[in-house]
């Protein structure tokens, strides 16, 4: 009997063509919007040296060391500055009218920084200034107070310090679009609440004439329930499967390399939108068409709170309201990607299953109760 | 000319709802260029953002902080590894210096404990930051090792005197600032999808009541002729566009009168005008299409990718990708492409593309209110297309934009 009710409702939700072009194909449109809107942003390849310019007078042909300190920061490949050298100053003021340099340094007790605009370049080059100038500072005051230290001094200046230590940041690159893509993921696992919620109506009496019909064979209501909810979670889950192999190797979205955990990520997440929907059907007194809205805005909202319209509120609610993050499933889904993605622990992830984990059987709790064992005055 | 003041009277009916999206559009255009920062007045040294945690208090951690906070904003995290993870992610700080206990003293002893920082590669910040902290410690190196008996104290504060040391910065006053011409191509960038919006739901609204079966059998026994009645309501729509396009382009020049060139406001203002007169005419064919004020809404969220500006959507343009561009050059990126020139112009050596951030979106999602319930059998209506392609099959469809008598 499971069996044949299993199959039949196979059946009865592929048919119904609008519950699966919203759960099963919007996503990719959805998604494919995003690749398309956001291909043109992506993480520098590396960084970018600043373009300057030293004005060649007679102080610059005199001051060796500093002409020594800009070449050693303007060659290789990781270096500070793109240098250009002009003869005059005139000549380094009309590029920087012209915007081909942020500025030109002309050779002076202290050094001139000659600017345009303020901005994260012209300070990085200020700092860069400044340094040379302090340098010379604790020349001054060391040879005063220990003229002997002249050799010395010279050759510690060369050696590099290594006092930093890079620390390793996250398993995976930082991009802040893969949460938009975690959180249209995590939203089309919640769309599953649609079929919880066909399921609810196809089981509940008073709800449906189908579930009237239902009501009256001698079968229980807790097997066709189930049976139902089977076949939603084998579509749904499908479905998911098909999306992620979409992101991954059409659009390229990066999930690192562990894959199972993703896929119970996927299935964990289809099976709280059926456990949603379902009990939205259960508890909710009104009409389809209230329910079906109280799903989608709460899932809509769930997906805002958990980054799909900006990915900085995802992280502003987690630290301002956490309990908010905690009790949204699509948060919840969206940061186990996430965690999957960029943590090498899986604490995280851990944490988010295990929170998500406890809201269904709270919500299979709640439906069960509300269900069991109801009986209609008529149908 | 009865029917062009009709159609000027439907859309006075629906101000109200039209002037919704030119309030949004002008209120958050104004605030988010206007928190962009002011004029260009001077320099002034960016500060990043900072954590600075240390497990130690000493006066040498005290220097190097007195140092850092000239160049960076410190912020508090949460304890644990995650919270710096996270904050870095999410770009809550550039930067994250952790300094172990025992540092100071070792240090002093001339031995070397690193100090661990998290940052993004290859970003200029972390770049701005690590110079500052190696400059610290190579200056309180070379003292140590050079100057005999000192203590954190006196280090301290030998390298707070050096450090005090700064070039002399000299503003050119001279040079033309770029603010105001990549405010006015921001400005005139998002007015392209909010005035695309306003022109298609006034259009389509106007459409959508002449277009309707009675009104239009009433309009058939009248003594207007076909032709007239078209190019009056063409007219009114391009009227309409004008009056809209006269608004927003007025924001931007009033709040940028005296710093925009004359030049670069003429080629903004007839880029918008040209843009304005096509996406009237698109929206007089859509509006061709609509059946309801659902399908004008769907219909002006699709207009362009990712984009929709009052429909909660809001991106930056340039933040589109080439391909998106190349496909859709019929839609609203045909201003900013264009908007991108006069910038060009003045200043060959800035990129076309704007600041690389994400300002936020949304998209337009309501799958609830078309979803029926089983056994949900009620005919529906054609959608837009359907009936588009209907029409032309019945041969009942004139011309595109045009309004046709029904056979």
């Amino acid at each position: 009997m499971f069996k044949h009710i299993f199959f039949y409702r196979l059946r009865i939700l592929l048919r119904d063509k609008s519950l699966v072009f919203w759960t099963l194909v919007f996503p990719f449109l959805l998604s494919a919007l995003f690749k398309l809107a956001f291909s043109g942003f992506s993480a520098p390849a590396g960084f970018r040296p600043i373009p300057v310019a030293v004005v060649q007078d007679d102080a610059y042909q005199a001051d060796v060391f500093f002409q020594q300190a800009l070449k050693m920061v303007s060659e290789g490949e990781t270096r500070l500055f793109d240098l250009r050298e002009s003869p005059d100053e005139a000549t380094a003021g009309k590029w920087l009218n012209e915007r081909s340099i942020i500025g030109y340094i002309t050779v002076a007790d202290p050094l001139n920084w000659h600017v345009a605009g303020s901005g994260l370049s012209q300070s990085l080059v200020k700092v860069f200034l400044d340094q040379y100038s302090q340098v010379a500072h604790l020349f001054e005051t060391v040879l005063g107070r220990n003229p002997a230290a002249l050799a010395g001094l010279l050759n510690q200046l060369r050696e590099r310090s290594g006092i930093l230590e890079s620390a390793r940041i996250g398993r995976g690159e930082q991009n802040l679009l893969l949460i938009l893509y975690y959180a249209v993921l995590a939203m089309s696992c919640l769309h599953s609440s649609y079929y919880g919620l066909n399921e609810i109506i196809d089981v509940q009496g008073n709800l449906s004439a189908r579930a009237a019909r239902l009501n009256l064979v001698p079968a229980g209501k807790l097997k066709m329930f189930l049976a139902g909810l089977l076949a939603a979670l084998c579509i749904h889950v499908s479905g998911l499967l098909i999306f992620l192999a979409y992101l991954r190797l059409v659009l390229g979205v990066e999930f690192g390399d562990r894959s199972f955990f993703i896929g119970l990520t996927m299935v964990l997440g289809s099976f709280t939108g059926l456990a949603l929907g379902a009990l939205v059907g259960a508890v909710l007194r009104g009409g389809e068409n209230l329910k079906v809205a109280v799903l989608s805005t709460f899932t809509l909202i769930g997906a805002f709170l958990a980054g799909m319209m900006s990915p900085q509120v995802k992280y502003q609610v987690s630290n301002a309201l956490p309990l908010l993050a905690w009790l949204n499933p699509v948060n919840l889904l969206a940061d186990a990607f996430y965690a999957l993605y960029y943590f090498d622990d899986l604490q995280r992830y851990s944490q988010n299953m295990g929170m998500l984990s406890l809201l269904v059987i709270l919500m299979c709790a709640g439906v069960y109760l509300l269900i069991r064992r109801r009986q209609y005055v008529s149908l | 000319m009865s029917v062009f003041k009709l159609a000027m009277k439907i859309i006075g009916k629906n101000v109200p709802s039209l002037a919704v999206y030119l309030l949004i559009f002008i209120v958050i255009t104004v605030i988010m260029v206007g928190s962009g920062g002011g004029q260009d007045d001077g320099f002034a040294q960016v500060k990043i953002s900072l954590a600075f945690k240390a497990q130690e208090t000493t006066p040498l951690l005290a220097g190097l902080k007195q140092e850092l906070a000239k160049i960076a904003v410190f912020e508090e995290l949460p304890a644990g590894t995650a919270a710096v993870l996270d904050a870095l992610f999410f770009g809550r700080v550039s930067y994250v210096l952790e300094i172990p206990a025992g540092f100071s003293r070792a240090f002093m002893a001339g031995q070397i404990l690193p100090l661990k920082k998290y940052s993004r590669p290859f970003e200029r910040a972390a770049r701005y930051a690590d110079m500052t902290v190696e400059q610290y410690f190579r200056l309180a190196g070379l003292y140590r090792n050079n100057l005999t008996g000192l203590g954190q104290e006196e280090l301290a504060r030998l390298v707070a005197a050096s450090l005090d040391r700064e070039s002399r910065v000299q503003y050119q006053e001279g040079v033309k600032s770029v603010r105001p011409l990549a405010y006015a191509r921001m400005y005139f960038n998002f007015m392209s999808y909010s005035l695309f919006n306003v022109l298609i739901f006034g259009i389509c609204i106007l459409l959508l009541t002449f277009n309707r079966q009675d009104i239009r059998l009433r309009n058939a026994c009248g003594p207007l002729s076909l032709r007239s009645l078209n190019a009056q309501l063409f007219a009114a729509g391009l009227l309409f566009a004008f009056i809209c396009w006269l608004l927003m382009s007025s924001v931007c020049l009033l709040l940028q009168v005296e710093s925009l060139p004359v030049l670069n406001a003429i080629l903004f203002l007839v880029n918008g005008l040209v843009f304005t007169a096509w996406a009237a005419c698109v929206a007089y064919f859509l509006g061709q299409l609509a059946n309801s004020r659902e399908t004008i809404s769907s219909m002006a969220a699709g207009d362009h990718p990712g984009g929709q500006f009052p429909e909660r959507s809001f991106c930056a343009p340039g933040i589109f990708g080439g391909r998106t561009v190349e496909i859709c050059p019929v839609f609203a990126h045909l201003l900013v492409r264009a908007g991108q020139q006069p910038d060009r112009r003045n200043n060959p050596a800035q990129p076309g593309r704007p600041p690389a951030a994400v300002h936020g979106y949304a998209t337009r999602f309501r799958p609830g209110l078309s979803l029926p319930g089983p056994g949900h059998s009620q005919k529906k209506a054609p959608d837009g297309l359907a009936r588009f392609s209907g029409r032309i099959l019945s041969g009942g469809f004139k011309c595109p934009g045009l309004i046709s008598w029904p056979r």
